[in-house]
């Protein structure tokens, strides 16, 4: 045996026993990523359950049912955009399940490469992890973050490799453009206002109490979202040294 | 060179990045994960049912619940109502206020009426401005009993007064009515009151309002004349002390103590209706949402609020009527939020 071929069996032994390796430790599913996340949150919450501290919010609390946010993920679907890298996405039907300390979104529907004519039907698993007043409005929103993008039929349409960039491309903002953060129907507002009021007989100055809003904790069990939200009144003089915003 | 290109080519390909991360090798199997979730998620709910106010929630049959804290409601309404009440001005002209009496003597023969008189006093130009302290306040079903100290500022302006003089019955014949009006100096004094407002709470369209209402209405106003005025009442009355008017009956220092008695017990000021009205609170439930491109409307259900000692609580079932798209485009996601993470 020649010292070149010598090493070309090595090298293919490394590259093999690399391949090999791969085959031998294969990507996590889907359910098992979201059961890695549900494990990690109902941990920190049966720890502060037991401690009697799962519900130990400041000022306000928000609790929203599964069921109002699967019927908002509904009312707003079809949604169809691109997602970046090449991809266009169509979301079908959402599901929402807050029973195992993950705000789980299911979300069904079709993923295409653009100006390629290949498209399979893919299922995104998401939770509502960032929960927020959006500053603006103060109205409660949440952030999807991607967990898991299924595309069970990937290899038979021949979209396997692309099919790898779409989870990261739903992940970096991908999701965002196409759904944008889930409006909770709760506005908590930045300020209480009265306008100024002359008559007659009477002379009343505006009225601006500005309330300063986080939110402070998250939960989630028992089908329902738990949002704590920290508030506090500020004087007149308190607002022009107190800066708004948290987090 | 071509070996160490393809070494390279072939391990770049067999440690080529997952999209989803790969298994490490200690990690726990499938059935390990979802036997350790059902083992957490029986603990929580065990732990979730002796949590009064999980059970709360979870006892009524809504998609949303907001319970806010009567103390921050308590701190809100507080300022809302020191704020409000601290620069109030009233317009009291025409305000007005009267008195009247009767004199006689005695006589051999009885008690004789020798007339009555009348006095009027009516503000002409005069604004009262009220500063409030710090109210206290007390939280009892749907409403709040709020105890607010008011201060009335002293003001200047003008007051009319009229003094009439009817003669009756021997002084008749003998005395001449008179009327003397005369408008002077005055003032509001500096006072303090305490108003009384009870606060109703409710909930409507998502909204949670606070409605005052004024539980008394009349605030007793003490006003005063100038000490130049006084005098010019003083002698204005005393001109009418000679023969043939009766001052000699009516004694003016009498009618100027009636006068001052007047003025110190104030002057019944009714508060305008405009005085109270509703405030929104900060937090309300929403009637309308955006997903994606958009906006989503909502019906609200039975919209509930209960107010106990410790929380405001306001509830509802919500169904979405229709959906369609805005013009404007969405708000700017990249702002700064007040935001936590599960």
């Amino acid at each position: 045996m020649t010292l070149r071929r010598f090493l070309v069996a090595i090298l293919t032994l490394v590259a093999g026993a690399a391949l090999t390796c791969r085959g031998q430790e294969p990507a996590l599913s889907a359910e098992e990523l979201v059961l890695e996340r549900e494990v990690q949150k109902l941990r920190a919450q049966v720890e502060a359950a037991e401690a009697g501290t799962l519900l130990d919010f400041d000022q306000m609390l928000v609790v929203v049912d599964q069921d109002l946010v699967q019927r908002l993920l509904e009312s707003a679907t079809p949604l169809e955009g691109d997602v970046g890298q090449g991809f266009h996405v169509r979301i079908d039907a959402a599901r929402a399940e807050f029973a195992n300390g993950v705000a789980l979104v299911h979300l069904d529907g079709e993923a295409s490469l653009v100006g390629r004519g290949i498209s399979a039907q893919m299922s995104l698993y998401g939770g509502l992890d960032v929960v927020e007043l959006d500053p603006a409005s103060g109205v409660l929103r949440a952030r999807v973050a991607v967990y898991a993008v299924e595309i069970p039929k990937a290899d038979v349409l021949g979209i396997d490799e692309p099919a790898r960039r779409l989870t990261q491309a739903l992940a970096e903002g991908g999701l965002e453009t196409l759904l944008g953060p889930i409006e909770v129907p709760v506005r908590i507002e930045d300020r209480l206002r009265l306008p100024a009021l002359r008559t007659r007989r009477i002379s009343i100055p505006a009225l601006d109490v500005p309330v300063a809003a986080t939110v402070s904790s998250v939960r989630v069990f028992a089908g329902k979202l738990w949002v704590g939200v920290r508030a506090q009144v500020e004087g007149p003089a308190d607002e022009l040294c107190t800066s708004r915003g948290g987090g | 060179m071509r070996l160490v290109l393809l070494a390279a080519a072939l391990l770049a390909l067999g440690t080529a990045p997952h999209s989803t991360p790969p298994r490490a090798s200690a990690s726990p199997s499938l059935p390990q994960l979802r036997a350790e979730r059902e083992t957490l998620r029986a603990r929580l709910e065990a732990a979730v049912e002796r949590d009064p106010l999980a059970t709360r929630v979870l006892g009524g049959n809504t998609d949303v619940v907001l319970a806010i804290r009567t103390d921050f409601v308590e701190s809100l309404l507080a300022e809302v109502a020191h704020q409000y009440f601290d620069d109030v001005v009233l317009d009291l002209a025409a305000v007005a206020v009267d008195a009247d009496g009767a004199i006689g003597t005695k006589t051999a023969f009885g008690r004789l009426e020798l007339g009555e008189w009348q006095l009027a006093a009516s503000i002409e130009r005069l604004r009262g401005r009220l500063r409030a302290g710090h109210p206290r306040l007390r939280f009892h079903e749907n409403q709040v009993d709020v105890d607010v100290p008011v201060q009335v500022l002293p003001a200047s302006g003008r007051i009319a007064i009229d003094f009439a003089w009817d003669s009756k019955g021997l002084a008749n014949v003998v005395c001449r009515d008179f009327a003397v009006r005369q408008v002077l100096d005055g003032r509001v004094l500096a006072q303090q009151h305490r108003l009384r407002v009870v606060i109703r709470l409710a909930s409507g369209d998502g909204g949670l309002s606070a409605t005052p209402v004024l539980s008394e209405r009349g605030v007793p106003l003490r006003v005063d004349l100038t000490p130049e005025s006084w005098a010019s009442v003083t002698q204005a009355l005393e001109a009418q002390d000679s023969p043939g008017r009766c001052g000699m009956f009516l004694k003016p220092e009498r009618v100027l103590g009636e006068l001052r008695a007047l003025a110190a017990r104030g002057i019944q000021v009714r508060l305008p209706d405009e005085l109270v009205r509703s405030v929104r609170l900060p937090a309300q439930l929403a009637q309308q949402v955006r997903l994606g491109a958009r906006d989503v409307e909502l019906s609200l259900h039975r919209p509930a609020l209960q107010v106990d000692a410790e929380l405001v609580w306001s509830s509802a079932r919500i169904s979405a009527t229709g959906a369609r798209r805005p013009a404007a485009a969405p708000s700017a996601a990249s702002r700064a939020s007040r935001s936590g993470s599960a």
